[in-house]
């Protein structure tokens, strides 16, 4: 298997390569146009603002490609914290900005009460049935302060319980995502990852 | 990177646990200086007399006066002569096998009942203990790692066994070695405290060797420290011997020579240019070697300024041994640890690179360390 | 639910770990690497890493050693150290770092803790709470510069610019042992929505359950105690666990 992890410097890419590797799972770190098209699955890492993250995008002209591979070729999509975001419509961070629109819904300032935010921590995911994290309802690591309220129920992977419920993962046909960090996430999250390989690969 | 050293003695800066005073001067050659004019040895003696009294059985009792932990090395090899011979204890010796022992420290160990002196020899899990070699290797770089432990759990575990209170420690190593303050140096007892700060143990735990390759918490038992209230009960006291007389291991060699202590005859220990200290354990000095690669100096660093502090080298005379001795590829010392893990060369290469400091050894393009015809890494600084 | 955080600090010098005492008196502890190694086999859940001379002493943080102990955690880390520009913290994210630690740049280029925020977004920026306790009992925060703030106000303004998350260390406990600041500890959290962590003084469980008793912090730091005793991270979780606080398994 071909894995590309796509690098539009934004943050912790190199986390995701150790735990492909840890994994023996063959990847290359890049915004390579060809590479990316050669493809069989397609990581969306990232740390960082919604508006910076799509300003390096659209800078790095892989917008388009990214379109072409993920929803025309149907070619599995794993995006993480930022990556998982920026397949909404719509973003806040820190201004509005318009995002990659494959899963509908927008990404919004968390607000609760009681709590402190950012959301940083260790928290259990709910998962739903059938979905690709069916067995992980474990802790994982969170860190962020926006949340991407996603439109149609039947997207929503898995929710974490953070004063109010919140999307924890998305999945929808040939696209998955994250909120959480799985390769930050120990032994869980390097078996969360392995399962999601098993999975678009059968 | 320029290093600083200790203006009297060869000690680097990078010394875990070491402090140097306003003239250069390290913790250990001011605890040397100590030990020469400040304290009134003759008061110290008076003293340990009088502890040992309160333990020492009367004649016509039968049972052990105190436990000597002992390795068959010259040190511990003295402690148990001293305590039979000079003080009229009956002590019970007690040994924790150590990784893999070399026909001269078998010898010696022997040496010791020979002595007129009965000895307890745990030989451990073999399997258990290969696990945690193995382990503490590649996760913190010393293969010595659970011996470090076993020699002071188990003399402690007999101790609270055969309700023998006494233990007779050797030197404290804060005391030869350095430590990071006066009352560290001053330390005259060896408890738990000391066990987990000073001991070694370089922060990991017994409890974190639970379940590597399997490995249970029960066997673990000769590793866990007895609990307080056993301590309390029995009234575990363990002291330094260092603390109380004029240490002195060059002197104390010739005594245990004479009675029947071997040193190795055919040259030197691999990593230093002594033949005397370290010569029971076939891995010391890959032990040694990874202590180098991390901080810069090795165990000839270590003889030379134990001998520069008894005033037999001089600074000048001990530089150029360390130059000579510090930082060879211990062949040996791999070589046997191969044959005891079953771990390849390359792999045994590739942890040692990994703990080794990219600061004090020069790095090839490729982020490699560049090393001579002989495996010897290039260092960054120069020994001054 | 959320879990608390228990968190190993590691302080570098820019050549080994060091710990010190109340910021000064720093002793040699050790290499990195073997560190790090030991953190990630207990499976913490976080690792918090600073190099406390960098600034001071003019420097950057030395990546290739961060390279090294960032390679041992599959969990979170956080670096600081002598950071200053963008560049410094891409360089950090890029070999896998999730957060950064800054304090000093407030007093020399405040704007750069904004700027940093919007750029990397708020959940990357924590910033060192250093805390100093005066005569009349106040505290204000210890830096290089020399400027005079008080705890409350820096912790305001911090917030203001974009921080993500404080590390709140008493600069009087720092490596004595003998328990947290809890006072201090009250005053931060009633005075921000940020998380905050929890450090200076562990030296016993007895510390963590007075801590956790007397406030509702959510993620505790801690350095001596894994250096100089028997405890472990997993110590702590039981006795938290006791307390009824919630804990990762």
């Amino acid at each position: 298997m071909n894995v590309v992890i796509i690098d539009y410097n934004m943050g912790n890419i190199a986390s995701v390569k150790k735990a492909l590797d840890f994994l023996g799972i063959e990847n290359i770190i890049t915004n390579n146009r060809g590479l990316i098209e050669k493809a069989d699955v397609i990581i969306l890492p990232g740390v960082g603002s919604f508006k910076q993250g799509m300003d390096n995008l659209s800078k790095l002209g892989l917008i388009d490609i990214l379109n072409e591979q993920v929803i025309v070729n149907k070619k599995p999509f794993l995006g993480i914290c930022l990556g998982m975001q920026l397949i909404a419509e719509f973003g806040t961070e820190p201004i509005d900005c318009i995002g990659l629109g494959w899963v509908k819904g927008s990404v919004i300032k968390m607000q609760e009460q009681d709590k402190r935010i950012p959301h940083l921590g260790w928290n259990t995911i709910k998962v739903k049935v059938n979905s690709f994290i069916e067995n992980f309802q474990e802790d994982f690591y969170f860190i962020h302060s926006y949340h991407f309220k996603v439109a149609n129920l039947e997207s929503i992977a898995a929710t974490v319980d953070y004063g109010d419920e919140y999307v924890a993962a998305i999945q929808q046909g040939n696209i998955y995502a994250t909120q959480f960090h799985p390769e930050k996430s120990q032994a869980l999250g390097l078996g969360l990852l392995k399962n999601f390989f098993a999975n678009v690969k059968s | 990177m320029n290093i600083r050293y200790c203006t009297e003695c060869l000690f680097p800066e990078t010394k875990p646990d070491l402090f140097f005073n306003d003239e250069g001067v390290c913790s250990a050659c001011i605890a040397a200086e100590e030990k020469d004019t400040g304290i009134n040895w003759d008061q110290r003696a008076i003293d340990f007399h009088e502890i040992i009294a309160h333990y020492k059985k009367p004649d016509n009792e039968i049972g052990y006066d105190c436990i000597v932990p002992v390795s068959g090395g010259k040190d511990s090899t003295y402690q148990a002569y001293f305590m039979k011979y000079i003080c009229g204890m009956n002590p019970l010796c007690v040994c924790f096998e150590t990784t893999s022992v070399t026909k001269l420290g078998q010898k010696n160990l022997d040496n010791i009942s020979k002595m007129g002196i009965d000895v307890i020899h745990f030989k451990k899990n073999h399997e258990v203990y290969k696990k945690m070699v193995i382990e503490s290797f590649q996760r913190i770089g010393d293969e010595m790692w659970p011996n470090h432990i076993g020699i002071f759990t188990i003399p402690v575990l007999i101790a609270v066994k055969f309700n023998i209170p006494l233990i007779i420690w050797g030197e404290n190593s804060q005391q030869e070695y350095g430590g990071p303050n006066l009352e560290s140096i001053k330390n005259r007892l060896l408890n738990r405290k000391w066990l987990e700060e000073f001991g070694g143990l370089l922060g990991n735990r017994i409890q974190d060797m639970i379940g590597v390759n399997g490995i249970t918490e029960k066997e673990l038992t000769p590793y866990f420290y007895p609990s307080d209230e056993d301590i309390n009960r029995v009234g575990v006291t363990g002291i330094f011997l260092g603390h109380y007389f004029f240490w002195d291991a060059r002197k104390q060699l010739e005594i245990v020579k004479k009675h029947g202590f071997c040193v190795k005859e055919d040259g030197p220990t691999e990593g230093t240019y002594t033949n005397y200290e370290n010569i029971d354990e076939k891995l010391v000095s890959l032990h040694d070697y990874l202590k180098y690669v991390k901080y810069g100096f090795g165990r000839a660093t270590d003889h030379a300024c134990i001998d520069i502090r008894n005033k037999r080298l001089t600074r000048e005379e001990g530089k150029k041994l360390v130059q000579e001795y510090d930082g060879k590829y211990p062949h040996f010392g791999v070589q046997s640890f191969i044959e005891y893990s079953g771990i390849g060369k390359e792999e045994v290469d590739i942890i040692i690179d990994s703990f080794t400091n990219p600061i004090l050894f020069i790095q090839n393009a490729d982020g490699s360390f560049k090393k001579d015809s002989q495996g010897n890494l290039v260092r960054t600084f120069e020994i001054v | 639910m959320l879990k608390v955080r228990i968190i190993p600090i590691l302080t570098f010098n820019g050549f080994a770990l060091i710990k010190t005492k109340q910021f000064s008196q720093p002793r040699m502890v050790g290499n990195p690497v073997q560190t790090a190694r030991i953190y990630n086999s207990r499976g913490v859940d976080e690792l918090i890493f600073l190099d406390i001379f960098a600034t001071a002493q003019k420097r950057k943080i030395n990546l290739n050693v961060v390279k090294e102990v960032i390679k041992e955690c599959f969990m979170p880390v956080g670096i600081g150290g002598g950071i200053k520009s963008l560049d410094d913290i891409n360089d950090l994210l890029r070999i896998g770092a999730d957060k950064v630690v800054l304090k000093d740049c407030f007093f020399t280029n405040p704007s750069f803790i904004k700027e940093s925020s919007r750029f990397f977004g708020e959940q990357c920026i924590t910033i060192a709470v250093d805390a100093k306790k005066q005569i009349d009992g106040s505290y204000k925060i210890l830096n290089l510069k020399g400027d005079d703030i008080s705890l409350i106000e820096f912790i305001k303004k911090v917030e203001e610019l974009g921080a993500g998350e404080l590390i709140v260390n008493s600069v009087d406990n720092d490596g004595m042992m003998r328990g947290f600041d809890t006072d201090l500890i009250k005053q931060v959290l009633y005075n921000t929505s940020l998380p905050i962590v929890c450090v200076g003084g562990a030296g016993s469980m007895e510390h963590f359950e007075d801590l956790f008793s007397a406030t509702n912090c959510e993620a505790v730091g801690a350095a001596s105690i894994f250096h100089f005793t028997q405890f472990t991270p997993l110590d702590i979780k039981n006795t938290l666990s006791k307390l009824g606080k919630p804990v990762r398994k």
